[in-house]
């Protein structure tokens, strides 16, 4: 007779409110034709609201572990909870004025929402089994948000492709954990580390399971050489989904990858520590190279989110409390920046709604004079993508950088440097086509749907980009007690 | 002579080459939704063998999850396949070439 696990419902909470809202919203706005919009405002803000307030409610709580242990609710799984849930509430508000939403609004949330459940289960797995299940959760429905504008090629071509690379990388990822099973017995990662700490690590099935684990992942944070996803994906993807997937689906990968690395595969660091050197140096040369020749400036924004992955990495490869807090903090504030800067591409595409609207180095210029407070909001989120004060980007790429050097990785921090000057080479295009002087016409823009909402995001991401750069304290605070739970057996 | 570990995990080795190779080499989507499937299956014959091998189930239930993910995904495969065919775009990868640069 099998035992069921025992569950603890508080420490699930935001997970299950996320998936009772989404359903709810899906039934309710099937009985509530023509209310569609008003709904998956009102329940879908609602639910984000809930589940990000059971997080806070568990902040600085003693780590607990649920459901036959597979599942570790501790403070860096409700930092991700909360940061997943904020980024959901913004996409919202920046579909307000979106056609396809008055449509589909419901539909939309409930994804949305769907998604949100299954970062949250990634962030706090323990087990590959939950891994691959939250993954899987997430991605799916990531996958029909990416193709949901129906009436865009680009839309649904994005989604295919999101489609058919991301389950190669989730594929990879279960196989390496299936020869992980076979050499230790257990898909857990603290089992997996103890028992590869006392068999030793040279067998070769063991080895084998470590480089495809290392593949799965190094495909899910979007990393060189397996980046080939990120570019079309991000370019073809509705605009604030491409926001979140910047900010979110990167935070949730890195934790994912930092919480197998350091708490199952912690005695094979002489394997993946090289790996992920050279897949960072690569990563942040070649994104911000490859981006210096787009002229969607989506896709090159798209260019540099693979190149910021590669600061990231060196968070982990640095490892210890500072590198850690590095990666988490700069992760955080690259979701706020990221999804500012789409927010200000979204404003921009309502406003050219009846021309194409795709968002190129051309078609955006003298855009800036227009919209002032928009134009000048993407000049800070372009500074902090760049890594210059006050913004956190700054904090961010100096605390990464400041403990590459102190812990003898310096090579990666001048690799890093380098990287920031090419990516100003191509900042500075958006910059220069915004405020093209030859181009600058004195009519103002009509005001465009969901402009408020749109505005409202651009503020929200604009407050958290200056704050973190003025006075990091708290932010860095936060970021130090979520990291303090990666690698607790060391 | 007896069918051993090796003999199984050789056999998921060949069925995830033969849906590599399918996914980067096809054209039609559906087949690459195809190729999509025999690989998840490889992951499974891998996941039983072990299973069998280091004794217990969890590497049996596993197999069943990644069986119910593997429907799931194809359900959503198979609904962009609709929405493309809806949007009258041919049928040929190839020709997925509005996203590039």
């Amino acid at each position: 007779m099998i035992q069921a696990p025992s569950v603890d419902w508080f420490a699930i909470a935001p997970e299950v409110a996320l998936i009772v809202g989404a359903f709810t919203l899906l039934i309710v706005a099937a009985f509530a034709k023509g209310h569609e919009r008003g709904l998956s405002i009102v329940l879908g803000g609602a639910t984000l609201l809930v589940s990000g307030a059971f997080a806070v409610a568990a902040w600085g709580d003693a780590p607990v572990l649920t459901m036959a242990d597979a599942f570790r609710v501790d403070d860096l799984t409700e930092l991700v909870r909360i940061t997943v849930a904020l980024l959901a509430a913004l996409v919202i508000l920046l579909s307000v004025g979106w056609p396809r939403f008055r449509e589909h609004g419901s539909e939309f949330t409930a994804l949305l929402l769907l998604v949100c459940a299954g970062m949250g289960i990634v962030a706090g797995s323990t087990s590959f089994v939950t891994l691959f299940v939250g993954l899987e959760l997430f991605s799916l429905s990531l996958y029909v948000l990416c193709a949901f504008d129906g009436k865009s090629r680009a839309s649904l071509e994005a989604g295919f492709k999101y489609l058919v690379l991301g389950t190669i990388g989730s594929i990879v990822l279960v196989y390496g954990a299936a020869f992980l099973y076979g050499a230790t017995g257990s898909f857990m990662y603290d089992d997996i580390a103890t028992s590869l700490a006392k068999s030793g690590s040279g067998d070769s099935i063991v080895v084998l399971g470590t480089a495809l684990v290392l593949v799965g992942l190094l495909f899910k944070v979007g990393a060189m050489p397996f980046h080939m996803w990120v570019p079309d994906v991000y370019q073809g993807a509705p605009t604030q989904v491409t926001g979140f997937m910047a900010g979110a689906t990167k935070l949730v990968a890195f934790v994912a990858l930092a919480r197998i690395l350091l708490d199952a595969l912690p005695s094979q660091e002489h394997l993946w520590s090289p790996v992920l050197i050279i897949a960072a140096i690569v990563t942040i040369i070649g994104g911000n190279i490859a981006a210096l020749i787009q002229t969607n400036v989506k896709r090159m924004i798209a260019w540099s989110s693979v190149g910021a992955a590669g600061y990231a990495l060196i968070g982990i490869i640095v490892n210890g409390e500072q590198g850690l807090r590095g990666l988490v903090f700069y992760l955080g504030a690259y979701a706020f920046t990221a999804m500012g800067a789409f927010a200000v591409i979204a404003l921009f595409e309502r406003d050219q709604a009846r021309e194409n609207g795709h968002a190129t180095l051309d078609g955006m210029r003298a855009w800036g004079f227009s919209r002032p407070f928009a134009g000048m909001a993407m000049v800070v989120f372009l500074l902090a993508f760049a890594g210059f004060p006050p913004t956190a980007g700054f904090i961010g790429k100096f605390i990464v950088s400041g403990t590459a050097v102190t812990n003898g990785y310096a090579y990666l921090a001048i690799i890093g440097a380098i990287g920031s000057v090419i990516g100003l080479g191509y900042y500075l295009r958006i910059i220069l086509s915004l405020y093209d002087r030859s181009r600058k016409t004195d009519v103002g823009l009509p005001a465009a749907p969901g402009l408020g909402a749109i505005s409202l995001v651009i503020l929200l991401c604009l407050a958290v980009v200056l704050f973190g750069g003025i006075l990091p304290g708290v932010l860095l605070d936060w970021s130090g007690q979520a990291s303090a739970f990666l690698a607790i057996s060391r | 002579m007896s069918v051993t570990l090796p003999f199984f995990l050789a056999l998921s080795a060949i069925l995830f080459s033969i849906g590599l190779v399918g996914v980067l080499l096809r054209r039609s989507p559906l087949t690459i939704l195809l190729s999509l499937e025999v690989m998840l299956n490889s992951v499974n014959v891998t996941l039983v063998a072990f299973s069998r091998y280091v004794g217990g189930s969890d590497g049996q239930v596993f197999a069943l999850i990644v069986m119910g993910i593997a429907a799931a995904e194809v359900v959503v495969g198979l609904g962009l396949v609709v929405a493309m065919t809806r949007r009258t775009m041919v049928l040929d990868t190839d020709e997925l070439r509005t996203l590039n640069g």
